[in-house]
């Protein structure tokens, strides 16, 4: 086991292929993802344009117009969220911090209520006023909590905390006001937001969200090894020639605002920002210059795989149960949180065992 | 006023305010010499914490001025500065199950980058650097499963790989057991003696200060109250100036040095009924 623990360029490369291999198997196993079978064959006829009958482009439009984006949702909100967890875990030298720890969900919730209760919950050629204004509420908690966490010159980490946990509060409470007095209708929309989903997105939607978190996973990849020190701490960092300040300050708004821009797409997706840095770490290691693609590319993986059963559970519990539940989806919120929370006792119970032995 | 050539770090009247605090260092002026062992001592909150951050160039002060081999310290460039000068904090916590050897090899974040890999020269260099201090058999224990001093050691270690000419110690052994105190002291003695480091060490322990230092500075609200050879410095009437603690002094059995210990403690049946649950 020891000299594993060295990071070379050829373990890098390893880890991260095997990574990315496992991120390209998942998207093409979950092109036949579905309740109706047999789609992929014919979609790939329809696509090379060898037969042009209708149940080809029926097929067409369901993998390619229906299963793909939504694929490649799950992929950039699971990547964004992870990647994030990892950041803020680092910057707050915290292992029970995630992408929603500093009230970014909070806000962009309390943005997409707000729309709702407005009546904005119609879309149109662009994003939609409900989106609009869940990216708006979260990034407006994101500069708060940001101008309260600095003062004089430093970025104080209880600072953020205190504030981010506030804010957070703060939203909630507001939220609930709002709900108060919607009507049923309504309210039944900002529920179903909260639970997050991935339905209808489109392509268009796709590219709006990638110009958002695109540069934020690169800045954040960027500061892995910044990162590494800074989980030292702030003063043992600045004397090895980190920008401490600069440092926090990007890694900050840059997850922030990618974990903004997709809870406006997808809302408020739990779990994964603070399970898959974890099992990522008890597999890798804590070296953020190895964890950091790895959760990323695992955490995309992971919301894919996690989308499938938002698919499949409830049209195969009605076929057990002769009830048509044909086309019902779970939101994906209730599968990542119901799957996590296992998986991450188990987790948590395997490190203590395995720590035990070390001792 | 010119500037010695072996001075290897130069404090010129530096003066620092914390934003909306008191001041809390006065015209300091100290002029330490390459390859000398310092103590940096001085009541809580005398400033010398603040006074080893700005060694470091954490912070700047905000009066004077920091010369490092004569030049402007705040000259340097962060990795620069980096590579010569390494900095101990009173506390690291441990975070996420690093293993020592990679504590170790965070050292060489100045020479790697932030965006490299350690190279076979670089782990090279932690290996013997670990051999050095003796901490190759903690190689793989994670930072949380080691006791204070063995951490301490470590990190002294990361030091080592990462700058070549300067460490600062801020109360390196402080909570740690006698053993591990003097543990400590011998290494940083022969970090300087065999490998020619200035080392600035804040410390509480005036004993081994005197002992392990070849000069000690005496701090009290900001000012340096004394400065110069231990036992011209130590001397029990400052310590009771500065500390307010009436002092004695006994001979060390062995090198022949005084050694202060507190005059009054009080008589032990004083002591006795002033305990809980007498």
């Amino acid at each position: 086991m020891p000299r594993a623990r060295e990071l070379t360029w050829r373990r890098w490369l390893t880890a991260v292929g095997v990574s990315a291999l496992g991120v390209l198997l998942v998207l093409i196993l979950s092109l036949g993802v579905g309740t109706q079978r047999g789609q992929v064959g014919l979609a790939i006829q329809a696509l090379l344009g060898q037969t042009e009958t209708p149940e080809h482009r029926m097929a067409y439009q369901l993998v390619f117009g229906l299963r793909l984006p939504r694929t490649l949702l799950a992929l950039i909100t699971g990547l964004t969220l992870a990647l994030a967890g990892t950041t803020f875990q680092a910057l707050l030298r915290n292992p029970l911090a995630e992408p929603f720890t500093l009230g970014v969900a909070s806000g962009g919730a309390l943005g997409a209520l707000v729309a709702f209760e407005l009546g904005l919950a119609w879309s149109w050629a662009g994003p939609s006023p409900v989106q609009a204004m869940a990216f708006a509420g979260a990034v407006i908690v994101v500069l708060i909590v940001y101008r309260l966490g600095r003062s004089m010159g430093i970025l104080n980490t209880y600072d953020l905390l205190l504030a981010g946990v506030t804010m957070s509060l703060f939203c909630s409470a507001a939220m609930m006001a709002i709900q108060y007095f919607a009507d049923y209708r309504e309210l039944f929309g900002m529920i179903r937001w909260m639970m997050g989903g991935l339905e209808t997105v489109a392509y268009r939607d796709l590219l709006g969200t990638l110009w958002l978190v695109g540069p934020a996973w690169f800045v954040q990849l960027a500061l892995a090894g910044a990162l590494n020190q800074l989980s030292l701490g702030e003063e043992l960092a600045g004397t090895r020639g980190v920008r401490v300040v600069w440092v926090q300050t990007a890694g900050f708004l840059a997850a922030s605002l990618a974990t903004g821009a997709v809870v406006a797409v997808c809302g408020p997706i739990g779990f994964v920002g603070l399970i898959v840095p974890h099992a990522v770490r008890a597999v890798v290691g804590p070296d953020h210059r190895l964890l950091m693609p790895c959760a990323a590319l695992l955490g995309g993986a992971f919301l894919v795989i996690c989308d499938w059963g938002s698919r499949l559970l409830l049209p195969v519990y009605g076929q057990l149960r002769g009830l048509d539940l044909q086309g019902v989806q779970l939101p994906i919120g209730v599968i990542t949180s119901v799957l996590g929370g296992p998986f991450f006792l188990v987790l948590l119970l395997r490190s203590r065992r395995a720590e035990r032995v070390v001792r | 006023m010119s500037t010695t050539v072996s001075a290897h770090l130069e404090l010129r009247d530096v003066s620092y305010t914390y934003p909306g605090g008191p001041q809390v260092l006065d015209a300091v002026r100290l002029v330490i010499a390459r390859g000398q062992l310092w103590s940096i001592v001085g009541p809580n909150g005398s400033g010398k914490s603040t006074l080893l951050r700005i060694m470091a160039g954490l912070i700047e002060p905000v009066h004077g001025q920091v010369l490092f081999n004569g030049r402007a310290l705040s000259s340097l460039r962060p990795r620069e500065r980096a590579r010569r000068i390494a900095f101990l904090p009173q506390t690291i916590v441990p975070t996420f199950g690093y293993v020592a050897r990679q504590i170790v090899a965070m050292g060489r974040y100045p020479h790697v980058g932030g965006l490299g890999l350690e190279s076979r020269r670089d782990w090279q260099l932690v290996d013997e650097a670990m051999a050095w201090t003796d901490t190759s058999p903690l190689a793989w224990r994670t930072l949380n499963t080691l006791s204070g001093g063995e951490r301490q050691r470590v990190v002294i270690t990361a030091a080592l790989v990462q700058a070549n000419e300067l460490l600062l110690l801020d109360e390196p052994t402080t909570g740690l057991d006698l053993h591990h105190q003097i543990g400590i002291h011998r290494l940083v003695t022969r970090l300087s003696r065999q490998r020619g480091w200035t080392v600035v060490t804040a410390t509480h322990d005036l004993n081994l200060a005197a002992h392990f230092s070849q000069h000690v500075v005496m701090l009290k609200d900001g000012r340096v109250v004394a400065s110069g050879a231990p036992a011209e410095v130590l001397t029990c009437r400052r310590v009771e100036e500065v500390y307010g603690v009436a002092m004695s002094s006994l001979v060390h059995p062995q090198t022949g040095a005084p050694v202060l210990v507190p005059a009054e403690l009080g008589t032990p049946s004083e002591v006795r009924s002033d305990a809980p649950g007498a």
